[in-house]
């Protein structure tokens, strides 16, 4: 066994003790902070690629897979085992999550430079690596679990990390409870599973881990429940926690709202890694997924579960781009932008497999953390203004920033040839093309795509072209303490770049979202040949296959339209003030508003889930009271009534009797004790009297 | 013979008895008093806890003696794991809810006095294993709980106080009169004995012998088990009859209720363990279906009356009463396959959810008012164990003890 294998508990480990060590810590230690959690994210990023090295060579079954466990838990008979896998999949993640984890804390020293905690941030943003990275490396879907719940709570705590601010308490408050619904679904489909195979291993050297051909063939034996096949229904049931994680319809409404959270934290967690992590759990489960499966012409698997995640897919994408299109603060644009993204993943998971819902994902977490890491860059340039509305014109403050932030916007629009976003979304659309269920996840994808570029190519025309709309005079400074610094005091109202620290990360981000995309074109595929451990060769005939070529015009044509149809509205046409009325408003502005609320959803959880829940519990809390506890009134009540019945039949049956008995006897005794008053006087008197009556009836009685 | 247990139990009574006589003015005496006796408690347990043969599972630190003997009952003293682990909860949780009264300045003296006596309670009960004395300590330690709510608790302590103490002495009463008709029916107070009767059969044959001219004979067994239960069932607290534990943890003060709940909440599951598990197996698997749904209605109807609590620490009850269902759910759920009980698996859930609440109950000390959701956090992984806990027992074949 490769030493990479034994040690791979180290990627996660480091950042784990980092995060520990800034807590012992005492506040103002800013550098040992930051050097803890960058250092121990850079040699998490070394070790990945030894780790990644290791993946490259083939295994004994076409792909390099080693699993190192041992046992941990002992209940009853049976162990639960911990332990890690290292196959091209968490490979790929490992140096992805490490990679843009380090430039985002790179960046975030710059951007974080003026709040008063930014130890605690550090120490949350590598707690939160920590749990991530064992997200990625768990051979046990206990141990996934685990690191996948450490992900939830620091997710709760980043999100809510200015916790001073109402929105972001809520929004954090929000996110938490919310991926809890579906990782409620996580947790019994892992129960479940472990019901069935006696296992939660994924893989084992004796090849009798619970995703491996043994146990699925046996769950596949087991009797269907509820018109589920059981393979089918665990499935499901682990899916609905990555539609939680991932931000897929229907509950993809923290997501959004999560933009609370400091930037870095936005693209951190809610562009590259954390919601990732959904997609890569459907990803690590793909042979449950796919089990018992019905193959396509092109070889891609279709099942029951698989078809679920495709339309779930589709819809998400479709949906949420269309909600892009009428956002004005710039990260929510992102932040929907972000659950489209995913939208695709999933169903690039569900029309092609693993590497085509993988290679997006991977091209996605650099270009989205780029533009996340942007906008922050835009907003701190701005002094903490996040409308575009009332930005514009930023191009000549902050070039380098505009020049990146251009990149990170064509490959996420998908820019034909040049950007990696057009090779990994074209894969997925044309896995879509290919899928015998059915068209419409591929059209909708096509709609979405279209969205995409315009929602894109508006926001960079608000942000970036015409004139600055600012007023900064009115605005007020959030914690801008670096805008009445002395040395910029002069023109501390105009946007201004962001420092080297900020901008380097974006800089070799930029780098990665353009020649990403290279690796997994359909003339090299070595991002899928890597994955599923086939064969590959260069061969640049298949760029002009008559159906790959089609498929690679016709988006083209997409992407363009939707770039020019943009730039028509509003690149050309610049809007004058920033309370201008939008250009769709005013042309429909029924479904504009619709858009702008984001199709009334939260509203919708509000009056249904919300109300319902709120109602469930005050109906238990009122049995509660009033029932349960009235119940113990009623006991108490019958209770104090038998007492009080007692005590009436004790004084008036029980003690009348006896008090009446006494009070003759004590009157009897009283009037006898008369007799008894102890004068001798009295007792000649009534002697004297006596013996004279009875001298008298001697006398006269005789006689009568 | 050794008297290890007495020990342990006697350290704190007495050093209660010494902290009692001292003068309300020597706060800082008291105070450290008061922490030594804990901890001595705490060496005790854990010096318990290295000599224990953890492979065996048998009792161990035996100390039996004839007490009363024209009445059968022994002076019977020993742990298992079980009780070890319990007695190892009891002795960490107490120094800890005395360091978190560090500050209170209202007659020291007889608090900590009845702090310590609480842990004697809590220690005789995990140790005894004769009903006798079992219950007399299984009382005691209701005394002290109800003086320390009563004088110290919050706003509306008074009823709380009450109610805490009458619901459960309702509860203890019937747990006595079944005790009393079985210590008829076979002249054995001794829970080995008893346990051992059950397994043959030969309990319910006596039982139903002792009033052979009723129709329903063989059900005098139902009848003792739903006393006994009752017993339990409202210490744990199962719903319905745990409407006096939001009161009580609410108006108590933090560091008591961090042994109401760390603790003495335990008594009912370990009560579950040791008594009613092995006197009353048949019974159990009578009214299995019932019991099932109980515990699940515990879990779900707490849960959802968390949701509408303003108050934290009603909240916290709220949420203790839920986790204790899961440890019911549990342990019924691990009866209905396995006929011996597989303890280390449920002690495990026991132990678990008592660390649980100790964190929580911390938590809320500290941040009253602060995010609620960080325990909830906490509360899922150990539901989590807790359900895998359930669902291992369910699937796996686990040797009958």
């Amino acid at each position: 066994m490769i030493w990479i294998v034994k040690n791979l508990w180290l990627i996660p480990a480091l950042p784990l003790f980092a995060a520990g060590i800034i807590a012992v810590n005492k506040q103002p230690k800013r550098k040992l902070a930051a050097s803890l959690a960058i250092g121990s994210m850079a040699i998490g990023f070394l070790l990945s690629l030894c780790a990644f090295a290791a993946t490259l060579g083939h295994g004994e079954h076409g792909m390099f897979r080693e699993v190192f466990g041992f046992n941990w838990i002992q209940f009853g008979g049976q162990w639960m085992d911990i332990g890690w896998v290292l196959d091209p999949l968490t490979a790929i993640m490992l140096v992805m999550v490490t990679f843009v984890g380090m430039l985002i804390f790179i960046f975030s020293v710059g951007y974080m430079a003026h709040d008063e905690n930014f130890m605690r941030f550090f120490c949350f943003l590598a707690l939160f690596a920590s749990g991530m990275l064992g997200v990625v490396i768990a051979n046990n879907l206990f141990l996934f679990f685990v690191s996948w719940e450490i992900v939830g709570l620091t997710s709760y705590l980043l999100i809510g990390f200015w916790y001073h601010k109402p929105s972001a308490a809520a929004a954090a408050k929000k996110a938490f409870i919310t991926t809890r619904i579906g990782d409620l679904g996580l947790l019994l489909g892992m129960v479940w599973l472990y019901a069935q195979t006696g296992t939660l291993n994924f893989y084992t050297p004796e090849h009798t881990g619970c995703l491996e051909a043994v146990k699925i063939n046996a769950m596949l034996a087991a009797p269907p429940a509820a018109g589920f096949a059981v393979v089918t229904a665990i499935g499901l049931l682990i899916f609905l926690g990555a539609v939680g994680k991932s931000g897929q319809v229907p509950l993809h409404v923290w997501l959004p709202d999560a933009m609370e959270g400091p930037t870095p934290v936005s693209a951190l967690i809610h562009a590259a890694t954390m919601v990732a992590a959904g997609v890569f759990l459907v990803a690590r489960v793909y042979p449950l997924m796919s089990a018992g499966a019905t193959l396509t012409a092109q070889g891609a698997p279709v099942t029951t579960a698989l078809t679920v995640v495709t339309w779930v897919g589709a819809i998400t994408a479709i949906f949420a781009a269309s909600i892009a299109v009428a956002q004005n603060d710039i990260k929510r644009i992102l932040a929907y932008s972000t659950v489209s993204q995913l939208g695709y993943m999933m169903m690039g998971l569900g029309v092609g497999g693993v590497a085509v819902g993988m290679f997006h994902l991977i091209t996605h977490a650099f270009f989205k953390a780029l533009l996340f890491l942007g906008s922050g860059s835009v907003i701190h340039g701005c002094h903490e203004e996040q409308d575009v509305r009332k930005m514009g014109g930023l191009n000549k403050f902050m070039p380098i920033t505009f020049w990146v932030y251009f990149a990170g916007m064509l490959a996420l629009a998908g820019f034909p040839l040049l950007f990696s976003g057009f090779w990994s979304k074209d894969e997925i659309l044309h896995a879509a093309h290919g899928w015998s269920v059915s068209q419409v996840p591929f059209y909708l994808g096509c709609a979405g795509a279209l969205m995409t570029a315009f929602y894109m190519t508006r926001q960079m025309a608000l942000v970036f072209s015409g004139k600055y709309r600012g007023q900064p005079e009115e605005s007020h400074h959030g914690h801008s303490a670096h805008a009445h610094s002395p040395e910029s005091s002069a023109q501390s109202h105009d946007p201004h770049e962001s420092p080297a620290v900020m901008t380097v990360p974006l800089i070799i981000l930029a780098g990665f979202a353009i020649l990403l995309g290279f690796v997994g074109t359909p003339a090299w595929p070595w991002f899928d040949g890597y994955l599923t451990g086939e064969e590959f060769k260069f061969d640049p005939s298949k760029l002009t296959e008559p159906g790959t070529l089609g498929l690679m015009l016709a988006s083209g044509a997409i992407v363009f339209t939707g770039l020019g149809l943009g730039w028509f509205l509003y690149g050309k046409r610049q809007r004058k003030t920033a309370a201008e009325k939008d250009v769709l408003e005013a042309a429909q502005p029924f479904i504009y508003k619709l858009l702008a609320n984001k199709y009334y959803i939260d509203e919708f959880y509000e009056a249904t889930v919300i109300r319902g829940n709120a109602f469930a519990a005050g109906l238990c809390d009122f049995a509660d009271r009033r029932i349960f506890g009235g119940a113990v009134l009623l006991v108490k009540y019958i209770t104090l009534g038998l007492a009080w019945l007692y005590r009436l039949t004790d004084e008036y049956f029980v003690n009348l009797g006896f008090d009446t008995g006494c009070e003759a006897l004590r009157e009897g005794g009283g009037g006898l004790s008369r007799l008894h008053t102890g004068r001798v006087q009295t007792y000649l008197r009534v002697i004297g009297v006596a013996l004279v009556a009875l001298i008298i009836f001697l006398i006269w009685g005789r006689k009568a | 013979m050794n008297h290890w247990l007495t020990i342990l139990t006697l350290v704190p009574f007495l050093g209660g008895l010494v902290i009692a006589g001292l003068g309300a003015e020597r706060k800082n005496l008291v105070r450290g008093l008061a922490l030594a006796c804990s901890l001595v408690g705490l060496g005790g347990a854990l010096c318990l806890w290295l000599h224990f043969e953890a492979k065996t599972g048998e009792l161990q630190f035996i100390e039996k003696f004839d007490w009363v003997k024209s009445l059968g009952i022994q002076y019977f003293l020993g742990v298992d794991g079980l009780g070890l682990l319990m007695v190892l909860l009891t002795a960490i949780v107490t120094p800890l809810a005395i360091l978190a009264s560090w500050r209170m300045d209202d007659r020291p003296q007889v608090y900590h006095a009845l702090i310590l006596w609480l842990q004697a309670g809590l220690f005789g009960t995990f140790t005894a294993l004769n009903f006798f004395h079992w219950f007399l300590f299984w009382e005691l330690g209701l005394i002290p709980a109800f003086f320390l709510i009563k004088l110290w608790g919050g706003p509306k302590r008074g009823p709380a106080a009450t109610q805490f103490f009458i619901y459960t002495m309702v509860g203890s009463v019937a747990l006595l009169l079944s005790f009393l008709v079985i210590r008829l029916a076979t002249g054995s107070f001794d829970f080995i004995d008893l346990a051992n009767m059950a397994k043959t059969g030969e309990l319910n044959t006596k039982l139903a012998a002792m009033m052979p001219w009723l129709s329903w004979k063989s059900n005098i067994g139902l009848i003792v088990f739903f006393g006994a239960f009752l017993g339990f069932a409202v210490k744990v607290p199962a719903i319905p009859f745990h409407t006096w534990l939001p009161a009580a943890y609410a108006e108590a003060p933090s560091p008591v209720t961090m042994l109401l709940t760390g603790v003495m909440s335990k008594m009912g599951m370990y009560g579950f363990l040791r008594i009613l598990l092995p006197i009353f197996p048949e019974q159990i698997r009578q009214v299995l279906t019932p019991l099932l749904w109980l515990a699940v209605a515990t879990i779900v109807l707490s849960a959802c009356a968390a949701f509408a609590q303003r108050d934290l620490k009603r909240m916290l009850a709220y949420s203790s009463i839920n986790h204790l269902g899961y440890c019911l759910l549990a342990l019924f759920a691990a009866t209905s396959v396995v006929t011996g009980v597989n303890n280390s698996d449920l002690q495990k859930a026991a132990a678990l959810d008592g660390a649980r609440c100790k964190c929580s109950t911390t938590a809320s000390r500290r941040q009253r008012c602060s995010c609620s959701c960080r325990s909830s956090k906490n509360a899922a992984g150990a539901c989590a164990a807790l359900m895998i806990s359930a669902a291992s027992a369910k699937s796996c074949p686990c040797s009958p003890a």
